[in-house]
């Protein structure tokens, strides 16, 4: 029974880093009909660079997380700008998903390229012992993976239900059209959330390193599970993301309790794929945005 | 999901319009002779080229089968792997544990393949854009996975080795000559079909339903049963693509199937042109050349695919190909505005 909590805790962890993957796609989603593919790839890319930075800097892990958020939100701007802008401009929401495959190879490059092809990690947040409840052990850098879910969800709560510009945010996620005739600028718009979706990325990776290994072919296992996650939430719901993320998480736990690791992706495959088929839009997701 | 009806007007929908230059009937015929040619002596001229030819030649087959499904009905699979798997894993199964003849199995791996794309694509067809596209992904996922955790049949993370090579009439195709060469033919074959399928009116309707899915529905086209039509098309090649792959290395394994060569498959597609036939030729040659450029290049590949395929795709929406074509074409039609 404990073994089986055991698992389903683990499981839940990595639900947490799926469900930020799934938040930082599904807020460029609403925004810009894009589907950042890559966004599970800048994850693995802000956890390789939190360990870089720590160990040259010689910073307590914890003071790195900050930086790197700032340098993923500037990065994901430039991103937006440099590579977003001029595809979306010409191409339609759809070849968007190709430029953005295109993305995901040329971090997976730029990771092998810098790290090879060798694992990483980092040390933990904070030291002391594992916390034991009930037979349950627990790192104490779960605790800082949840918090990181929850500083995302709650930021993106208060950013979008309780200011302006949040309101500006989802008028232009419910008609950008609309929205630019009454004068709000989406390219702005649009850059802020490539901007949010940077710094959930960073704290994604950060938060996750000290107790996994990332390396150069996670890249690819982060984006497509970040994006199942996206997708079976229901494009473009926070709720979802996070209720798909954590849900995602756990299935593949119990199935690799009970099966081995690599049969858990192919049930968790099999699931997705039957809730698609009962439910085209996801979980949470708008049936009007799927045509039959 | 439509890759490529952007294009100007002036150039849309007129096939490969006027009747001068490069771009006349005659001419053409004359590329045509002229580039197999090429092909027959380039093992020859560069026996060192001759591996990389295969494996280029084997992906075209797999890229090929996807024009019609991604370049005129719009929707990308990402899952091409799971073919290719099945026609590997399955043609080296049934020739090591039960003795079948090569090409025996490599047809009976194609019959199954499409089978499952039969059922996959009445289920998944009924998805659209990027939800398609999720499922599709969601199969290379398994198909890696289950690629490594079916030991009995595959050999699990080590891979399935010691199968055979392709055996043709008491020949054995061994060489990477001789693979090239059988492996010219099927393409020369498998590139004919498929200018065939775009010329008749299938051709037409998918491009219908890549263009506008709801006029084509409402004009009374079953836009399903012309979809699953394209993926089975897709997956018979990806298999056959797969068996020959298996016959060729003699050894499968879960890394040569894995969702990173899955979104290869599709990145040479779209850079090539994913409408042309000439398109997925170009963005085998150029994806798999790449390493060839040398050693330490091998490790820039990943990083400068990616960035060749953001570019293409911002400012070339029909691909290398297309683009070259278009230029073409509109040479021509300028010449003729001045005669």
């Amino acid at each position: 029974m404990t073994g089986l909590l055991q698992v389903l805790l683990g499981g839940l962890v990595d639900g947490c880093v799926y469900a930020l993957i799934a938040l930082g796609m599904s807020i460029v989603y609403s925004i810009s009909g894009i589907i950042n593919l890559a966004q599970g790839g800048f994850v693995v890319l802000a956890a390789l660079t939190a360990v870089s930075l720590q160990q040259s800097l010689g910073l307590p892990p914890l003071a790195i997380v900050p930086i790197v958020v700032v340098l993923f939100a500037v990065l994901l701007a430039a991103v937006d700008r440099v590579v977003m802008m001029p595809g979306a401009r010409r191409a339609t929401n759809d070849r968007m998903l190709l430029i953005t495959v295109g993305l995901l190879q040329v971090i997976g490059g730029f990771v092998l390229l810098v790290w090879g092809n060798l694992p990483y990690t980092m040390r933990a947040f904070t030291g002391g012992d594992m916390v034991v409840v009930g037979g349950l052990r627990i790192v104490p850098q779960y605790f800082w993976i949840a918090g990181a879910l929850l500083v995302a969800v709650a930021g993106l709560w208060y950013l979008l239900n309780r200011t302006r510009f949040g309101l500006t945010m989802r008028a232009t996620a419910g008609n950008p059209r609309a929205a630019a005739l009454q004068g709000i600028h989406v390219g702005r718009t649009r850059l802020v959330a490539f901007t949010i979706s940077g710094a959930i990325a960073a704290l994604a990776g950060t938060a996750v390193i000290p107790v996994t290994f990332l390396q150069f072919t996670t890249v690819t296992t982060y984006a497509v599970t970040g994006f199942i996650a996206a997708v079976a939430g229901g494009l473009g719901s926070t709720a979802g993301a996070v209720l798909a993320g954590l849900l995602l998480g756990l299935l593949q736990g119990v199935f690799s309790r009970y099966t081995s690791g690599d049969l858990a992706q192919v049930a968790a495959m099999a699931a997705l794929i039957v809730l698609l088929l009962f439910r085209p839009t996801g979980l949470l997701g708008r049936t009007s945005e799927v045509r039959r | 999901m439509t890759v490529s009806h952007t294009e100007s007007p002036t150039t849309a929908g007129k096939p490969a319009a006027p009747r001068t230059g490069l771009t006349s009937r005659g001419s053409r015929a004359l590329a045509g002779v002229g580039a197999l040619v090429v092909a027959v002596a380039l093992p020859f001229a560069a026996p060192g080229l001759t591996g990389l030819l295969v494996v280029a030649a084997i992906f075209f087959l797999v890229v090929l089968g996807l024009t019609l499904l991604m370049g005129h009905a719009g929707q990308v699979s990402l899952g091409q792997t799971l073919f290719m798997a099945i026609g590997g894993y399955g043609a080296g199964a049934l020739t090591l544990s039960w003795h079948w003849p090569t090409v025996l199995a490599a047809l009976a791996a194609a019959a199954l393949s499409a089978l499952v794309a039969l059922a996959l694509g009445r289920l998944f067809l009924r998805l659209r854009g990027y939800y398609f596209a999720l499922a599709t992904l969601g199969l290379a996922v398994a198909t890696q996975s289950l690629a490594s955790a079916w030991t009995g049949l595959t050999g699990g993370p080590s891979g399935m080795v010691a199968i055979p090579s392709l055996r043709l009439g008491g020949y054995t195709v061994f060489s990477d000559r001789a693979n090239y060469f059988v492996l010219l033919v099927a393409g020369v074959l498998a590139a004919a079909f498929i200018a065939n399928v775009k010329r008749a009116q299938t051709g037409r309707v998918l491009t219908a339903i890549g263009n506008d899915p709801g006029a084509a529905a409402m004009l009374g086209i079953n836009t399903a049963r012309y979809k699953t039509m394209a993926f089975v098309v897709s997956a018979v090649l990806a298999s056959l693509a797969g068996s020959m792959y298996a016959f060729y290395l003699r050894f499968m394994s879960p890394d040569v199937l894995g969702v990173t060569v899955a979104l290869s498959i599709v990145i040479m597609l779209a850079l090539g042109g994913a409408r042309t036939l000439v398109g997925p030729l170009l963005g085998a040659l150029v994806i798999q050349g790449l390493p060839i450029a040398g050693q330490s290049f091998a490790l820039w590949e990943p990083l400068v695919a990616g960035v060749l395929l953001i570019v293409v795709m911002t400012y070339l929406p029909r691909g290398i190909w297309g683009a070259f074509t278009g230029y073409l074409g509109r040479l021509a039609s300028r010449k003729d505005a001045a005669r």
